[in-house]
């Protein structure tokens, strides 16, 4: 399958609740994933999750965020179309006036060494 | 230069330039190791590196009250009004981004009082509780001011 490339304009933006359901998406996300937003409100967010990604890598990121601290990491996702295409996340816990967690994520584009060096780290780490 | 070998110079220079890289966002990560063999130049890329720690914490910090910024405006489009945390701007984030946070959940206080004294309103006349007068200032005239800033 192909790759798709972020535009460096790009900042694809998503919430999910505590449990790793989407609760928003912005275009952006909606333009790479190639979900329409029906698609993707209520669904987890692993909905993206590509079959070359370390799950270690997911602990990690949750293990960050429960405990309140900031990740950041490159990821592979995998689009609808089965195409994929890698960001560099950002994904912090807010919490809402009501008291309610919910977890952001901030998606840039990676530079190509990047890409490089965390696909052959990823490879390792199956 | 400096005292210290062409070696170190190059790995001092290196680092630098890396930092740059990092602050420009030309990279997403950077990591500089202390492996010169001057211990005054790896003093440097110590602390260099610790500073390239401390700018991605303020880098973090404004993405994410950004990205809140970003998602209320989108929800405030389909009607769901909503005041950003000031969390991320009291630590690390900038100064501008408080003030714009600032000034939006302003805004979005002052919206919503005016959408309940509008549905107050309405709620009165479906009611035909007109036994009070509306406000000469009331919402009417909110909207009144916002059609003509807008002509």
């Amino acid at each position: 399958m192909h790759e798709i490339e972020m535009d460096e304009s790009s900042l694809i933006i998503s919430e999910t609740d505590s449990r790793g359901i989407i609760t928003f998406a912005n275009d952006d996300f909606i333009r790479y994933s190639g979900y329409s937003w029906d698609e993707l409100l209520g669904k987890p967010h692993n909905i993206l999750r590509h079959a070359d990604m370390p799950r270690v890598a997911f602990k990690d990121l949750w293990d960050t965020i429960k405990v309140g601290n900031t990740w950041n990491g490159f990821v592979k996702n995998r689009a609808k179309s089965g195409a994929f295409y890698w960001v560099y996340a950002t994904v912090s816990p807010i919490t809402f006036e009501n008291g309610e967690t919910r977890y952001l994520s901030l998606r840039r584009k990676p530079t190509r060494a990047e890409i490089k060096k965390y696909d052959a780290l990823y490879k390792t780490m199956h | 230069m400096f005292d210290i070998s062409k070696s170190d110079y190059l790995v001092l220079k290196q680092a630098i330039q890396e930092c740059r890289n990092f602050v420009l966002e030309k990279v997403n990560e950077t990591a500089i190791s202390p492996d010169a063999r001057s211990a005054r130049v790896n003093d440097l890329l110590h602390d260099l590196n610790q500073f390239a720690g401390e700018y991605k914490n303020v880098r973090d910090a404004n993405y994410i009250q950004a990205g809140m910024l970003a998602m209320s405006v989108f929800r405030a489009k389909t009607g769901e009004l909503s005041n950003v945390s000031m969390a991320n701007c009291t630590q690390n984030g900038s100064g501008v981004l408080k003030e714009t946070t600032n000034f939006y959940n302003g805004l979005m206080t002052r919206l919503k009082e005016l959408f309940s004294e509008i549905e107050n309103g309405f709620s009165r006349i479906s009611h035909n509780d007109l036994r009070i007068p509306f406000k000469a200032d009331g919402w009417h005239h909110d909207i009144r001011a916002l059609n003509e800033h807008n002509q």
